[in-house]
């Protein structure tokens, strides 16, 4: 759904002053890349960010840790609890599902409804409520999608708590365990983070999209700068119409998946209005780690169930050795006309 | 299936028409109008990153002005005036007519025409954001432009109007694409009196 947001942008495009091209210091607020797409994020439903953190919870005991909660606990690893560990619904997968089922009494699993209307992916707020006993969690910014703890100074040491992507590491050297819904180990594992790892999202979530054009890519997507723009056969920009992929590469679907998946997709533009009266001036370099754009959400996609759903196949679990041995590719299609 | 923009985020355009007399204005024409496939098909490209690199060369900065306008042409698919007026003489005359007119290229179903099209300038400070999700383009048609039109021998009425984006592909002779379109009733224009479009065109 396209929002508000690219109207407002559209009308930017339509009313920025020509003249700015005289002038040498401004000259560059004319460059198209300041009205384009610059973002995507990932979102779940508000309440998710306290059901799925992995904090400890007062009904369930791993290692002898308990206290009041979510889905998950906190043993210095991401640990992962199948509530609803059963063959039908995946003995060694997450089931996202089976946590709502867990905490029906309390938990509406349901994400916001999209509206043209719509600033940010949830309109509730996405502070987890049962962190408050780890250091720094009064930092978690409220953002209404992921945020990425793995990079934020006072986050990254409870990223796995907090969710929902890894810190950087070079190496697959962050290790999950996973368990059943009676506490018991199942097997264990490592991630990684190929956003983080390659620098293409900052602390906020937002995820870079690319400055390559789409008849950069043919047919062989580069997803190392981020999320693409491609045309196809069915999607062309000749027809006016256009697609964007960000693709979640192993350990990001991973642990997205651990944390309650993926139910919004957000795509933005700069909020260039809002960076010049900040004294932001273009051009607007990417810096993962120091990141002073701001952006404005102009389209979103919700669905009502987790786009990360996933289930054991045969023998093999589906959140090791399907998540984290594949690539999820998300795909936005655009018609403009 | 995918909504296209124009329905998911409720683009719409206004179009009205005022004559001018002696300085007061008199409302002739009051119509909703078409945003064309055109629109998009720019949009495409910018967001593409396949287009010009310079945001004004996606900006609604020129017009046309025809003479066999028809409600046939009120569609997505239009992709130029039935009968545009096709020289400088026929907007600018040979009088003091305040219009700037540039001869250019336009494109149609992605193929760029090859041979001159005359359009008029629509000039920055008449085009106005009403809000942040409206834009107006006012355009001024003076007494000494357009004036005492023929086709065929017989007096011609203007009666179609449409915007175009500059130059989304950075063409060197600039191309530019139909946005908008708009029939309207019959307008036979002299010099007795001067015209003035207001086209406000609402992103949601």
């Amino acid at each position: 759904m396209i929002v508000r947001g690219f109207g407002e942008v559209l009308t930017d495009v339509m009313t920025v002053n020509p003249a700015l091209a005289d002038i040498p210091s401004a000259s560059s607020i004319l460059d198209a890349s300041n009205f384009t797409f610059q973002a995507v994020t990932f979102g779940k439903d508000a309440e998710g960010f306290t059901r799925h953190s992995h904090s400890i919870s007062s009904t369930h005991y791993v290692n002898g840790d308990s206290a009041s909660g979510a889905s998950s606990y906190n043993s210095g690893y991401l640990t992962i609890i199948n509530l609803g560990s059963n063959a039908a619904n995946g003995a060694s997968s997450y089931v996202t599902s089976a946590t709502y089922l867990q905490y029906s009494a309390t938990y509406n699993s349901v994400p916001n409804d999209p509206s043209v209307e719509d600033l940010r992916l949830e309109r509730g707020s996405t502070s987890s409520t049962n962190l408050y006993t780890y250091q720094y969690a009064s930092s978690l910014p409220d953002l209404g999608h992921y945020p990425n703890a793995g990079i934020n100074s006072d986050l990254s040491s409870i990223w796995n708590v907090v969710g929902g992507f890894v810190p950087s590491a070079g190496a697959e050297d962050y290790a999950f365990r996973f368990y059943d819904k009676n506490s018991s180990f199942i097997y264990s594992g490592y991630v990684s983070s190929f956003f983080n790892n390659n620098q293409l999202m900052d602390e906020n979530g937002y995820l870079t999209v690319s400055p390559s054009s789409v008849s950069d890519y043919g047919g062989t997507p580069e997803y190392s700068n981020g999320a693409v723009l491609l045309s196809g056969t069915s999607y062309q920009v000749s027809d006016g119409s256009l697609k964007l992929d960000a693709r979640l590469l192993r350990g990001d679907a991973v642990t997205l998946a651990a944390f309650g998946g993926v139910k919004h997709i957000g795509v933005y533009c700069l909020d260039l209005k809002d960076m010049l009266a900040s004294g932001l001036t273009p051009p607007y370099s990417w810096d993962a780690l120091n990141n002073n754009r701001k952006y404005k959400l102009v389209a979103k996609a919700t669905l009502l169930d987790d786009i990360l759903y996933h289930r054991d196949y045969l023998t093999f679990p589906g959140l090791s050795l399907g998540l984290n041995a594949n690539n999820v590719v998300i795909s936005l299609s655009f018609d403009f006309k | 299936m995918i909504k296209p923009l124009t329905s998911q985020l409720g683009i719409k355009g206004h179009l009205t028409v005022h004559k001018v007399v002696d300085g007061q204005e008199e409302l002739v024409y009051d119509e909703d109008n078409v945003i064309v496939s055109g629109f998009g098909w720019a949009l495409a490209h910018l967001y593409g990153r396949v287009g010009s690199d310079v945001i004004t060369d996606y900006q609604v900065d020129r017009v046309k002005l025809g003479v066999s306008g028809g409600t046939a042409l009120q569609v997505s698919s239009t992709t130029d005036l039935s009968g545009a007026l096709s020289s400088q003489n026929e907007y600018i005359g040979t009088a003091d007519s305040n219009l700037e007119v540039v001869s250019g290229y336009r494109w149609a179903n992605d193929i760029a025409t090859t041979t001159g099209e005359w359009y008029a300038k629509i000039p920055f400070n008449k085009v106005t954001k009403i809000d942040d999700r409206t834009v107006r383009y006012t355009i001024f048609i003076d007494e000494d432009s357009c004036n005492n039109l023929t086709r065929d021998g017989s007096d011609a009425s203007l009666n179609e109007i449409g915007l175009f984006i500059k130059n989304p592909k950075a063409n060197a002779t600039e191309t530019s694409v139909l946005a908008a379109y708009r029939y309207f009733s019959n307008i036979r224009k002299t010099d007795d009196f001067a015209l003035v479009f207001r086209w406000t065109i609402s992103f949601g």
